[in-house]
């Protein structure tokens, strides 16, 4: 009796060059946003704003006929087809500066969580493997999670608002404050995730097996905590968007209109007092600001089914249908079978079961 | 046969230091430690089997991971073929690996679910360092038949066998580097019985092929009485009965021993009416009380057991046969079965009329 | 042969995952006589435990759906019972033991609020009407209970005694009668010291002990069936011993019907009157335990004997059983064993493969799903 999956499953796929695995790992990527459709509009968001940041970037002109900073002579205007959020006061065309704002507020916020992730990720992962109390791994990880609670123990916004007020307005600015409060939880993060994993058995295995720490930490480790913080990171990035709005609410963010940026925006047309008169003019950049924030939360939410290979192959189809997650397929002798479970059912299956499961 | 020591374990010790708490501070009370593993000592021949039984905190996992040097010992040496292996450290300590791999008990925990097939039971060689990829496929595709796998299942991920074949890419992973001993720690007792039989049975016909030696670890007593050669007893970290596996198992000397062998559920049922008669609980690793370890549960306890550690010792009249029980004379012909009691057949049909 | 507590006919269980589905559970039906104990032994996935959680209908509903058959108790069907209903059914009526013991107390409550949680439930509905239809059930009896054979070992004391008066200090004891009957019920489950125990929180008891109470909460309710899903499966073999020392007692004691899961022969034999047999969602065999253990009458049965631990047997390569266990989306036609049979032939292959019926010139009760059971005996 064969039990081996179905071919075109990602795991048959051995031995294939890796451009063609690559190219099956996209399929199922695709297959999972079939079967979720809520992460495929998350990532049809995402995909359509990367696209419209590039545009911006490269050829602006495609997607509207103003420059940055560009006055119209349409003085407050409502929503028209040619000024599709309205002008302001100035003669500004809010959609153009909405668009244009788009690679600026990706960027931003890209610069944050990513270095935030990589800082706190790496802070994270020395913490939480080498802490055993008495050596010098140990001490550094007692250091790294006291300072780590300093910074907690601040509300994260305000202190984000006072590093802005004492370094002045700009994107780097802003970007430095926002980071100084974000990579703690980073570091919490991580480091719980490295605790989890790395009491697991077949990290102590690889120990047995002679691997060497440092490697245990990037093959065995890493490798394991990497996946919730991706699904972390990008439910984060809308996070970090909308603590920029904040800041940039208040008016301590970026310097509109000179450089285009979604919070700073809302925050101008507020101040100025005219938002019952022409309420347009907040109108744009804050759907912008939703739609972003739902974007990265929909995608979020589903890349955790994408990154994990047990869950990925039923929701992708293949193999689904199995009798139990451990058929216990043996045979004895040379003709042996591979023993696999063909089943691939999702972890909570058996869990919620309990009744294909005994000691 | 089997050959000369391969391990000699004198005296071993593993504490778990545990965290002062507050109140203890204040009472300047001592720190407190869980003694896992309490003056062990156990000698593995070459190509021998010694089956380490005993139940969950005896800690007969943790013996087995300071031989394997997964854990540093709190006291005790520890020598490998004459070579004092607690010395080892950094690069030497890596190449010395390759003469004792471990089998786990968990047979999804133990392999790392993002790697294939060919990296896992690749990975010790990997660690050694003299082959390259190509080599290590090749390598890997000639073992896993010897397990009792497919050679072409290479680019596979673990999750996709069963707990059984999980076992056998352990096994194969643990053989790959062509060790001299095998920790086995509990490597059936996560499977079905008919996949156990399987796997015991793969692990006798290798050892035959490899002449490798194994530390079977389990509290399964038929998987010990099948595979192994000699055996340890282990209750609360110290070994009570050591000795040849047909010797302990058929005439158990220790009271222990003769308890856990009462206690197997057998396939029998004539065991309705019998009643266990052995009471109380395990009781806490953490600074045990002077004395023998199952005083508490012990029917045949004096109050010298209380009081004094029994020694391993051997009992005249039983060669090869360490026992550490202050009473083994008087208690050795005691048969384990009268540790039971058996009562009078349950009036059923009064129950089931009512 | 008395009346049965439940009744369980062509019940059948399926699981929907994505576009795959499979039976878990194909067309089981078996009795749990009044006061019996029923076991029910099989692999990882035979679909034992499924049928346990079926039964009180704790399984998810999804993904788990009940395909067809009917569970009588109480003389209605569970499977038409609405699920909201179910809760008034499941405690008093039919009741639980789950194989984890520390995930199966609720870690932030004292043992005594669990216990009196339980006999509060049983009360309100002793007085109100809630339980419909409620029998006369054969009252507790106490005086029965054995003199201290193990049970002075049993209840020595583990923990050191805190002074019962300020355990009594810290309770106000308002509701004094449910404080004894949980005193009472701890004292069944042979825990000694109950006074002290009952201020302890779950995770500084023992596994035994924590067994022991979940033992008592679920004889507390006084269930006309009690289902142990592999009740003595995470604890240590003495422990075990213990804990099935202390069922067997229980079981003459407290008259309850108790249906009882195990992946493992010799538990059962510990004790089961009835032993039912499933492969591959299938109950194969089913009969008197000792009848099935002598004279088994289905080739699993057999070979799951044959592989069973016994300590006794030394030589030569342990038994096992040819083959694989058959993937439940795509089962083999007839009978699901036949390809690892070794007295298969042709007809075995025919669907819909060997009903379970009595077999004839074995005793009474004793059902086989095979076409030769009289052959079963000529396997080596």
């Amino acid at each position: 009796m064969t039990t081996r999956s179905a071919p075109g499953g990602p795991s048959s796929a051995g031995g294939a060059s890796p451009a063609r695995r690559a190219w099956g790992g996209f399929v199922v990527f695709l297959r999972v946003l079939r079967a979720n459709p809520l992460t495929l509009v998350g990532f049809l968001l995402v995909v359509l704003l990367a696209g419209a940041a590039l545009v911006m970037l490269t050829v602006p002109h495609l997607l509207t006929p103003y420059s940055v900073n560009q006055l119209t002579l349409d003085y407050n205007q409502a929503p028209s087809w040619h000024h599709p959020f309205g002008t302001d006061g100035t003669g500004l065309d809010i959609y153009a500066m909405v668009l244009y704002a788009i690679p600026i507020d990706l960027a931003i916020a890209f610069a944050i969580a990513g270095a935030a992730l990589f800082w706190g990720g790496a802070l994270g992962l020395v913490a939480g493997f080498w802490d055993k109390p008495g050596t010098l791994g140990g001490a550094l990880s007692v250091v790294i999670l006291r300072v780590t609670d300093i910074f907690l123990s601040f509300p994260s916004l305000i202190l984000a608002l006072a590093i802005a007020v004492s370094l002045g307005r700009g994107v780097p600015q802003l970007i430095l404050a926002v980071l100084l409060t974000w990579w703690p939880f980073y570091v919490r993060l991580v480091r719980g995730e490295t605790l989890a994993v790395k009491h697991l058995p077949y990290v102590m295995a690889a120990r047995a097996a002679g691997v060497t720490e440092g490697r245990i930490v990037l093959r065995h480790v890493l490798r394991n905590v990497v996946e919730p913080v991706v699904v972390y990171f990008t439910l984060d990035i809308g996070t970090v968007l909308v603590t920029l709005s904040t800041i940039g609410f208040i008016g301590l963010g970026v310097n509109y209109p000179f450089t285009p940026e979604w919070g700073s925006m809302i925050s101008y047309y507020q101040s100025a007092g005219l938002i019952s008169a022409y309420p347009w003019t907040v109108l744009g950049p804050g759907l912008a600001i939703f739609l972003t924030v739902l974007a990265f939360s929909l995608l979020g939410d589903g890349l955790r089914d994408v990154l994990d290979p047990r869950s990925r192959r039923v929701l992708a189809g293949t193999g689904t249908g199995g009798a139990s997650s451990t058929s216990p397929s043996e045979r004895e002798g040379a003709t042996a079978e591979p023993s696999l479970n063909r089943s691939g059912l999702p972890e909570p299956i058996p869990t919620a079961s309990r009744g294909v499961s005994s000691p | 046969m089997t050959g000369k020591a391969l391990v000699e374990a004198e005296g071993l010790q593993k504490f778990f230091p545990l965290t002062r708490s507050v109140t203890d501070l204040v009472r300047h009370l001592p720190r407190r430690a869980i003694h896992a593993v309490d003056g062990v000592s156990l000698t593995v021949r070459a190509r021998e089997t010694v089956g380490l039984i005993g139940e969950s905190g005896s800690g007969k996992t943790t013996l087995g991971w300071l031989i394997s040097r997964l854990h540093e010992p709190t006291g005790g040496s520890l020598r490998f073929d004459g070579e004092d292996v607690l010395a080892l450290r950094g690069n030497e300590l890596r190449r010395w690996r390759r003469n004792v791999q471990v089998v786990f008990q968990d047979p999804v925990g133990s392999l790392d679910p993002r790697l294939k097939v060919w990296q896992i039971v690749g990975e010790p060689l990997r660690a050694q360092g003299e082959l390259g990829k190509g080599e290590i496929r090749a390598h890997v595709k000639d073992l896993l038949p010897t397990v009792g796998l497919p050679p072409d299942c290479l680019d596979q991920f673990p999750h996709e066998f069963s707990g059984g074949g999980r076992q056998r890419l352990s096994l194969a992973r643990a053989l790959s580097v062509d060790p001299r001993l095998v920790v086995l720690d509990e490597p059936t007792s996560a499977l079905d019985v008919a996949v156990q039989a399987q796997i015991l049975n793969r692990l006798v016909e290798l050892q035959k092929e490899r002449e490798v030696a194994y530390l079977l670890i389990t509290h399964n007593v038929a998987a010990v009485r099948y595979v192994a050669d000699r055996v340890a007893v282990m209750y609360l970290g110290q070994a009570v009965e050591v000795g040849g596996v047909r010797e302990v198992l058929e005439h158990p000397i220790h009271p222990y021993t003769k308890a856990l062998l009462a206690a197997v559920p057998v396939a029998d049922a004539r065991r309705r009416r019998t009643r266990f008669k052995i009471g109380g609980d395990v009781p806490s690793l953490v600074n045990p009380a002077p004395g023998c370890r199952f005083a508490p549960r012990c029917p045949f306890v004096i109050d010298r057991c209380r009081v004094e550690d029994p020694l391993l010792r051997e009992i005249p009249g039983a060669p090869g046969q360490l026992v550490a029980c202050h009473r083994a004379e008087e208690v050795r012909e005691i048969a384990p079965v009268s540790l039971l009691t058996t009562v009078d057949d349950r009036s059923t049909g009064a129950a089931a009329s009512a | 042969m008395s009346e049965p507590v439940v009744q369980i006919q062509n019940l059948s269980i399926d699981y929907v995952i994505g576009a795959g589905r499979f039976r878990a559970v194909s067309g089981v039906s078996f009795d749990v006589p009044q006061g019996h104990v029923v076991g029910i032994v099989g692999e990882t996935g035979c679909g034992k435990s499924t049928l346990a959680q079926a039964i009180p209908r704790l399984l998810p509903e999804p993904p788990a759906t009940i395909g067809e058959g009917s569970v009588i108790f109480r003389g209605t069907d569970l499977v038409q019972v609405p699920l909201w209903k179910m809760p008034r059914i499941r405690g008093t009526g039919i009741n639980m033991i789950f194989q984890e013991p520390l995930n199966s107390l609720n870690p932030a409550f004292r043992i005594y609020d669990q216990v009196a949680e339980a006999i509060h439930i049983r009360r309100v509905r002793e007085r109100g009407n809630l339980v419909v239809d409620r029998r006369e059930k054969p009252p507790f009896d106490y005086s029965r209970r054995p003199t201290a054979t193990s049970g002075e070992a049993l209840t020595r004391s583990v923990l050191p005694p805190v002074a019962a008066e300020k355990a009594a200090r810290h309770r106000t004891d308002s509701d004094g009668t449910i404080r004894g009957e949980v005193l009472d019920y701890l004292r069944l489950v042979r825990i000694n010291d109950p006074e002290t125990i009952l201020n302890l929180y779950p995770h500084e008891l023992s596994g035994g002990m924590r067994q022991r109470v979940m033992i008592a909460m679920a004889l507390s309710e006084k269930p006309e069936l009690l289902i142990a899903d592999e009740p003595t499966s995470a604890l240590d073999v003495t422990i075990q011993a213990q804990v099935l020392t202390l069922m067997k007692e229980l079981i003459e004691e407290v008259h309850t019907s108790i249906l009882f899961i195990s992946h493992d022969l010799g538990v059962i034999a510990e004790t089961a009157d009835e032993l039912g047999v499933m492969y591959a969602g299938k109950l194969v065999e089913f009969g008197p335990v000792a009848e099935l253990f002598e004279h088994p009458r289905h080739p699993y049965t057999k070979a799951l004997l044959g592989a069973a631990p016994t300590r006794y047997k030394s030589e030569g390569p342990l038994a096992t059983i040819a083959g694989n266990v058959p993937n439940l989306s795509h089962p083999p036609s007839g009978c699901r064993f036949h390809p690892r049979c070794p007295i298969a032939r042709p007809r075995c292959t025919v669907m819909p493969g060997p009903p379970l019926e009595l077999v004839a010139g074995a005793s009474e009760g004793h059902r086989s799903a095979c076409y030769f059971p009289e052959e079963v005996a000529s396997i080596p």
